[in-house]
């Protein structure tokens, strides 16, 4: 089988896939097939998935569902894929098997033609001879005599000595020629005189031929004219010896160019007679079988010879029969052990391929099987080996371990004691560098603590121009604050006595009012807490009186000055009633508590005593001062108590609430309520409570 | 994550159809997002919030088949599906490919079964419910459960009304 060549690689559907032989390809065939049978196998899993019979509930049902959908189509696909290179395969094989089928056949048709070809031949040769065999006994004997003729005329030549042609003596076979062309003239009737004649003439010119030879033998020249005229025998014939040996020596030689063209002649003659004797035999063949039939033997001969040609051919047909059979045998046994022989070599060569791979692999476990026993001694080797080594390495580990501890510890105490020694340099530099920077800060801080002071002097300046204007400006407002009705009334009084004793009235009338309101102040307070207007008037009444009493009682309690009064009621009720002297001063419960200890100190030592207050208690508030501007800081700092004090009084005066109450000219009274200066409310009482005189109407 | 879905519509009960629909029409799923102002288009998230609204986007299509089922349209898609997957299956297995000829079959069915379920638009969708219903709707106060629950009702009645008849 001629199934080895590769195919080719424009023979396959997908180029550059694959390139099997048929023998491969029955091996990838085996293993597409188990493909095939786990493609099926999948198909089957994932329908049974697909095929559960219920309808999808959930989205995740559907992604499933689509999940093994597509793992179906790719099952689809690689099914397709194999079924496809299966096809291809299967088509490469029965290519291969038909080329071999026709390689067979053109094999038997060669070894055939070749058995048939030696049949012709042998056919041929038994035809040939037959037609020996057929040939007729005087025939042959003519031409045995024709040989025999042929035979002694070249020996006759040879003993005369010629040995230039080799034609033989012709003359006794021309006789018999002529006789046996008389005999064929006497049968047939044909004239052959002309036939007869060329005999005889060839016949002298053979006798001619002898003598010639006889006289001249082999010498050529003027030897040949010696030898004639030694045959002469006559010295003194020797001149016409001479002379006749010249004439014969020309008519030697026109004799001889005579022989040449007789010769000639013959030979073409000769060429004439053999093609005639052929015919002749033919005919005589023919002739003989005429004479036969003439004489009423033909049908003994003719069945003889039929019998005989009969028997010659039945012979020759089983002859030829049998060797048909038995080449045709011989060449299908050859064809039958050729084939066996490709099969046993087949099978011989599979059966070896096999064993060869069974002993291969039988090597290759035992190969293993060695493998696994030395690499298992191997192991054990190498285990002692490495236990060995790994017990040395771990000594080797431990001292050097032990010996890096030490460096290390060189190390870090080597570390520490520069660490300590950089570490004391940075902090002597860091703490020159330091100091220095210090010095600069402090000589920086020290210009620019000058120019702050340059500037706060300046600042204070302005600030002194500026109180100095609001010091003015209050002083203008409080006398306008103050410029009250009996500030009024008094400014505007001297020295004289009426001056004097209405200055007096004013006062008198200003306690009167002060009491009025007390009185008032009080009313109402009953009022509102649930006392009516007799029970209240009575209780007023009575605290006027108290008061008074006590008033009087009590003159002179505190006039040494009090501070942070100790009474009922809260920071501006004006609850508890005290006596004050002329020119003395009240401090709000706001400022004393601003301030404490400033009204004591004022009442004891005046302005002395504010002015230890403001050192003791304004002055630790200011940061470290040169004693320079010591002096101006406490100028500074006793205007800014000053202020505070002007400030206090301000709003004192602010909050100030002023009633005034006069008399219209309707003798209403008229109750004006002034806050800040300003008029606020003002009522009108057409009922006076009080009837009096008013002393300044 | 918990975090972000307390700024998200988390429920079917909540989340308005609009924005709903919005989210099927275009794949963007910012609209589960909640805002103050509406929003006929918005940004994409980024990646991380892509993420977390796509879990949310999944549990709102669970709450919805959950409540609602899937359609009967789709269900016979799944359906045709199915059977063309059994007959490759068989293809496969048996090598018999006629089965070739009704596989072909059952893959024209699909398309006709597809478009079919094409179904209208979500504004003559509305139209049909508020023709249906009765009264207006304002797809941005409406949920989405409200809105297929109106559904739920016509198609209940118009079966009734079909029996009935």
């Amino acid at each position: 089988m001629a199934t080895e060549a590769p195919i080719k690689h424009d023979q396959l559907i997908e180029p550059n896939v694959f390139k099997p032989t048929a023998d491969s390809a029955d091996v990838l065939l085996e293993k597409l097939s188990l493909l095939i049978g786990g493609f099926r196998q999948l198909a089957k899993i994932t329908g049974a998935k697909i095929n559960t019979g219920i309808d999808p509930k959930t989205l995740s049902d559907v992604e499933q569902l689509a999940r093994d959908t597509e793992k179906l189509a790719e099952i689809e696909k690689g099914h397709g894929e194999i079924q496809k290179q299966r096809a291809v395969i299967l088509e490469k094989i029965r290519q291969a098997q038909a080329q071999a089928r026709n390689d067979t056949k053109q094999q038997i048709i060669l070894e055939n033609s070749a058995a048939g070809s030696i049949n012709n031949l042998r056919a041929q040769l038994a035809q040939l001879t037959k037609e020996y065999n057929a040939l007729s006994a005087p025939t042959k004997e003519q031409t045995k005599n024709l040989l025999d003729l042929r035979t002694k005329l070249k020996q006759a030549e040879q003993a005369t000595g010629d040995h230039r042609r080799s034609v033989g003596d012709y003359g006794k076979a021309f006789s018999g020629l002529n006789n046996i062309l008389r005999a064929f003239s006497r049968l047939t009737g044909i004239d052959t005189s002309l036939l007869q004649e060329a005999v005889q003439a060839t016949r002298g010119a053979t006798f001619a031929q002898k003598a010639y030879t006889f006289v001249v033998g082999e010498s050529v020249g003027a030897m040949k004219a010696f030898r004639i005229a030694l045959a002469s025998t006559g010295v003194g014939l020797l001149v016409i010896g001479l002379g006749l040996l010249i004439s014969a020596l020309s008519d030697t030689s026109k004799e001889t160019d005579k022989n040449a063209e007789a010769n000639k002649r013959l030979r073409e003659e000769h060429d004439e007679l053999n093609k005639s004797i052929n015919e002749t035999i033919n005919k005589e063949d023919d002739l003989q079988i005429q004479r036969a039939v003439n004489a009423g033997t033909i049908s003994k001969q003719t069945g003889e010879e039929l019998r005989e040609k009969s028997a010659a051919l039945k012979k020759l047909s089983e002859i030829n029969e049998k060797f048909n059979k038995e080449e045709r045998e011989a060449g299908e046994q050859r064809l039958k052990e050729r084939s066996g022989t490709f099969l046993a070599s087949e099978n011989r060569f599979l059966t070896v391929a096999e064993e060869i791979t069974k002993r291969r692999n039988e090597a290759l476990n035992q190969v293993e099987r060695d493998l696994e026993v030395n690499l298992g001694k191997v192991r054990e080797e190498f285990a002692e080996e490495a236990k060995e080594k790994k017990k040395k390495l771990d000594d080797d580990a431990a001292e050097k371990e032990k010996k890096r501890k030490e460096e290390l510890l060189e190390i870090n105490r080597k570390f520490y004691v520069d660490a300590a020694k950089i570490r004391d340099d940075a902090e002597q530099q860091r703490i020159k560098k330091e100091a220095d920077d210090f010095d600069k800060r402090v000589q920086t801080n020290e210009e620019n603590r000058q120019k702050v002071l340059d500037g706060i002097d300046k600042i204070h300046a302005d600030i002194l121009a500026k109180d100095e204007d609001a010091a003015q400006r209050r002083k203008a407002i409080a006398e306008n604050l103050t410029s009250t009705l009996f500030a009024i009334q008094k400014k505007g009084l001297g020295d004289s006595e009426a001056d004097q004793k209405k200055r007096q009235q004013l006062e008198q009338l200003e306690a009167l009012i002060s009491l009025a309101n007390s009185f008032y102040k009080n009313y109402n307070n009953y009022i509102k807490k649930g006392d009516t207007g007799n029970i209240a008037l009575q209780k007023a009444s009575q605290d006027l009186l108290a008061a008074k009493a006590f008033g009087s009682f009590i003159a002179g309690a505190f006039a040494e000055g009090v501070e942070d009064f100790k009474g009922k009621g809260t920071g501006t009720s004006d609850s508890n009633i005290v006596a004050i002297s002329k020119g003395e001063s009240v401090a709000t419960a706001k400022g004393t508590a601003e301030t404490p200890g400033l009204v004591t100190a004022i009442n004891k030592a005046g302005f002395a005593g504010a002015q230890e207050w403001a050192m003791n208690n304004v002055f630790p508030k200011i940061p470290v001062l040169q004693d320079s501007s010591r002096g101006d800081q406490v100028n500074r700092a006793i205007v800014s108590l000053l202020d505070n004090r002007l400030k206090s009084l301000e709003e004192t005066i602010k909050n100030k609430t002023e009633w005034t109450i006069s008399e219209n000219l309707f003798g209403e009274i008229v109750k004006a309520r002034r806050e800040n200066g300003i008029n606020k409310v003002i009522t009108v009482k057409n009922t006076p409570i009080i009837r009096r005189e008013i002393p300044f109407s | 994550m918990s975090s972000y879905e307390s700024k998200c519509y988390v429920s079917i009960d909540e989340l308005p159809i609009f924005y709903w629909n919005k989210a099927h029409e275009t794949g963007n799923l910012s609209f589960l997002i909640r805002t103050k102002s509406i929003h006929m288009a918005k940004k994409k998230s980024s990646l991380l919030k892509r993420y977390a609204l796509l879990v949310i986007w999944r549990s709102l299509n669970d709450e919805y088949i959950k409540q609602f089922g899937f359609t009967e349209s789709f269900l016979d898609i799944v359906r045709k599906q199915k059977e063309i997957a059994l007959l490759k299956v068989n293809k496969i297995v048996t090598g018999d490919r006629s089965l070739e000829t009704l596989i072909d079959v059952c893959m024209v069915e699909l398309e006709t079964l597809k478009k079919m379920s094409g179904g209208g638009t979500f504004l003559e969708t509305k139209a049909y419910i508020e023709k249906g219903m009765g009264f207006a709707i304002n797809p941005m106060k409406t949920s989405v459960a409200e809105f297929y629950n109106y559904i739920k009702v016509l198609e209940k009645q118009y079966k009734s009304t079909k029996h009935g008849n």
